[in-house]
């Protein structure tokens, strides 16, 4: 336990921030899907051009081969900076990149790493399906070798960006013998094979919010050299992604959340309370609220801190579901607390970042990736240890 | 670079001491427990360097940082050793400070124990005329005055109208009492370094009643199956894990701040204190409905966790008191 602070990392820190300041879009992202998914593109292409992007990827594929303390400070002032949401790239940076770093072949990390880096390729996530949600591996959607490929029928749902993205990574059944688990392959997918078919799927947010999407698979055939890992192998490296996804993925995320909380300190102070007098920041329970997830939040950077110590930018295991349950929680809990500071300005859904806006969209973040539910099992059976529930 | 993982030199500090605490200090020991027994210990702590961790070598120290102290009084912390013991540490410091070597070598050694004057309102300072609590001056002379803006050290017969009441932790010694002022006070330093050795004895508590609970969960059986086995009982040791993360990486991470004198130091300090208390308490809350009926026993041991997680809430600031001043502080993104 120590802290040596060096010349390199302030000196990269100082480097971050000018650039920042200076080439950051001066426009804010635009909320229409199509539109803010080329937005995304190019910020990202951008970023990759000055040097920006992977910063702790292996040089090989294009990223910068620093350390994962870099990337930290890059996600730090990122959000000091009020650089814009990273959007549709999230899913090809954060997980189908370390995947194929961790478990790809060198012809699949060649084709795509850079790619996903320059923000040529969009990707999203083929997991869940209709009857496989918690219980992620009892899926079924089907695929079966035939000569050099892999054909596929069956569906998959909740597919954030599916309708934007140009691949997939994917978890197909083929094979149901033994273990649920035994019989899964993962494979990268192209978008634009025939027999993939997108239907995006509207959220409870407000008519125009489509978040994710249903993918049908109707024979569509994908070459076996796009199976990462081997065949039947696919939990296990599914297991990495999902680490990621729980782990160290969410940093951005959780560093602009802790600026979140500070903007609604700020909507408290401003806002009279018409019931009680005085501003809202004066009612004791809005007071109280605002202060422990504003502590929350400054734990959430210390346990990232603590992740990356423990195990560095490799996958945090089941540790990983700490941070995600305790993040998942605090950011409901902040949009939560915005619709008691607002007042009658609640009802309105005007904005589509605004408060009510964003308090609606909120309601994933303890399903998604894990329902927390999900997360306290895996934290009480893996980490503490206790005995699984009996099952029929 | 950063680390919160200690080193291998880092943990073999500790287990020499977490290893004699373990052996020696059991907290069933406190079944049997008066107020400030735990003093019968000093001087073996006081041998093993606990009170003397971050004075210099030259003056009888062990010359460490703040991490490793903070990792010495999470072990502490683990088998409810009084937080007389950051006393004691903080008494040392704070009369080597002012010049008084043999007094500091008293204090570190064990031989002269020392307890806390809090004052009643936290807001204020222990001056003369305040209203003020003596916790663990049991046959002491000397009290370490904490007040919100500083600590310093004064001889208990300051006192006046000392007045004995049964604390809620029968095995912490409390005293309502009015400072009569006179001398000045032994020394003055910023609350920042005891406000943590607060927060990770209070982590070290929350993470054994956890373990505790986890534990007997995993053979207690009901309806055929251990209780651990249901969800509702597994979830809620889910949620003791999941605070003793967010609070211990936040105590380590402030130590670090601290040590190197950073601008945010007393922002993620506040925040770590918030967060080990909410620990302390909850946690223990979480396992008394968990363990059922022994665990509203005298008995069983986990009804200390939950007092003596109240005592040292008011140590240094209650949750309340510290999200007040925390809210004061400007945030590290926004103060660059």
């Amino acid at each position: 336990m120590e802290l040596i602070p060096t010349p390199a990392e302030a000196a990269f820190r100082d480097e971050v921030r000018t650039w920042l300041a200076e080439n950051k879009p001066r426009e804010a992202r635009p909320f229409d899907g199509q539109t803010a998914a080329a937005f995304d593109k190019e910020w990202q292409r951008i970023q990759y051009e000055a040097g920006w992007a992977g910063i702790a990827w292996p040089r090989d594929y294009g990223g910068r081969g620093l350390s994962v303390i870099e990337q930290l400070i890059w996600h730090e002032e990122y959000a000091r900076a009020d650089a814009p949401y990273v959007g549709v790239c999230f899913p090809g940076l954060n997980l189908a990149g370390p995947t194929l770093i961790a478990c790809g072949t060198a012809e699949q990390q060649e084709e795509h790493l850079p790619a996903i880096l320059k923000g040529e390729k969009i990707w999203c996530q083929g997991f869940s399906e209709p009857g496989a949600g918690s219980d992620l591996a009892s899926l079924r959607c089907a695929a079966v070798i035939d000569g050099d490929d892999l054909v596929i029928n069956g569906s998959k749902i909740w597919t954030s960006h599916g309708q934007y993205a140009d691949w997939q990574v994917l978890l197909v059944r083929t094979s149901n013998d033994g273990p649920k688990q035994a019989g899964i392959t993962f494979v990268i997918v192209d978008m634009w094979t025939p027999g993939i078919e997108v239907r995006p799927i509207r959220s409870m947010v407000a008519p125009d919010h489509y978040p994710f999407c249903e993918v049908f698979y109707t024979d569509a055939r994908v070459p076996l050299a796009n199976v990462v890992g081997r065949i039947d192998d696919g939990w296990r490296v599914a297991g990495a992604t999902l680490g990621f996804e729980r782990g160290t993925a969410f940093i951005a995320d959780q560093i602009h959340y802790s600026k979140v909380v500070e903007e609604l300190i700020e909507e408290a102070r401003r806002r009279p309370d018409p019931v009680n007098g005085g501003r809202m920041i004066d009612n004791g329970e809005i007071f109280a609220q605002l202060a422990t997830l504003r502590a929350e939040l400054a734990a959430m950077r210390a346990m990232t801190y603590w992740t990356i110590s423990h195990s560095g930018s490799g996958d945090p295991g089941p540790a990983s579901s700490l941070t995600k349950l305790f993040f998942a929680e605090a950011l409901k809990r902040i949009r939560k607390l915005a619709m008691d500071v607002l007042g009658i300005d609640r009802l309105e859904l005007s904005a589509e970042d605004g408060w009510t806006w964003q308090y609606l969209r909120s309601f994933p973040a303890t399903i998604a990736a894990g329902a927390s539910d999900i997360q306290r099992n895996i934290i009480a059976e893996r980490l503490l240890g206790m005995p699984k529930a009996g099952r029929k | 670079m950063i680390s919160l993982k200690p080193s291998d030199n880092q943990r073999a500090l500790v287990d020499a001491i977490d290893g004699f605490v373990r052996a020696e200090m059991p907290v069933e020991r406190l079944r049997s427990a008066t107020p400030a027994s735990d003093f019968a210990f000093w001087r073996r702590l006081g041998e093993f360097g606990v009170f003397a961790l971050t004075l210099a070598e030259e003056q009888g120290g062990v010359g460490c940082g703040i991490a490793e102290e903070l990792l010495v009084y999470h072990a502490l912390g683990r088998k409810l050793v009084s937080p007389a013991a950051i006393a004691s540490s903080m008494a040392a410091r704070l009369a080597l400070g002012a010049g008084q070597a043999d007094l500091a070598k008293a204090f570190a050694s064990g031989r002269t124990t020392v307890g806390f004057a809090i004052p009643a309102d936290p807001t204020s300072d222990v001056a003369a005329g305040v209203d003020a609590r003596l916790i663990e001056c049991a046959d002491t002379d000397w009290a370490v005055l904490w007040g919100s803006t500083g600590i310093s050290l004064a001889r208990c017969e300051r006192f006046s109208g000392q007045h004995e009441a049964a604390c809620i932790d029968g095995t912490i010694h409390l005293v309502r009492a009015r400072f009569a002022g006179g001398e000045p006070p032994v020394g003055n330093e910023e609350p920042y370094r005891p406000t943590l050795l607060v927060a990770a004895m209070l982590c070290g508590a929350a993470e054994a009643a956890m373990e505790m609970n986890v534990e007997y969960m995993k053979v207690r059986e009901q309806f055929g199956q251990p209780l651990g086995a249901f969800q509702s009982v597994k979830h809620r040791c889910a949620d003791m894990a999941k605070r003793n993360a967010a609070a211990w990486s936040q105590t380590c991470f402030a130590a670090l701040m601290l040590q190197a004198d950073a601008p945010d130091a007393a922002f993620q300090m506040r925040a770590a204190k918030i967060l080990a208390a909410k620990a302390g308490v909850e946690n223990a809350e979480a396992a008394i409905q968990n363990f059922g009926a022994i665990g509203f026993t005298a008995e069983h041991s986990i009804h200390h966790f939950l007092k003596r997680a109240h005592v040292l809430d008011m140590l240094g600031g209650s949750v309340g008191w510290q999200q007040r001043r925390f809210m004061g502080e400007p945030h590290p993104l926004a103060a660059a």
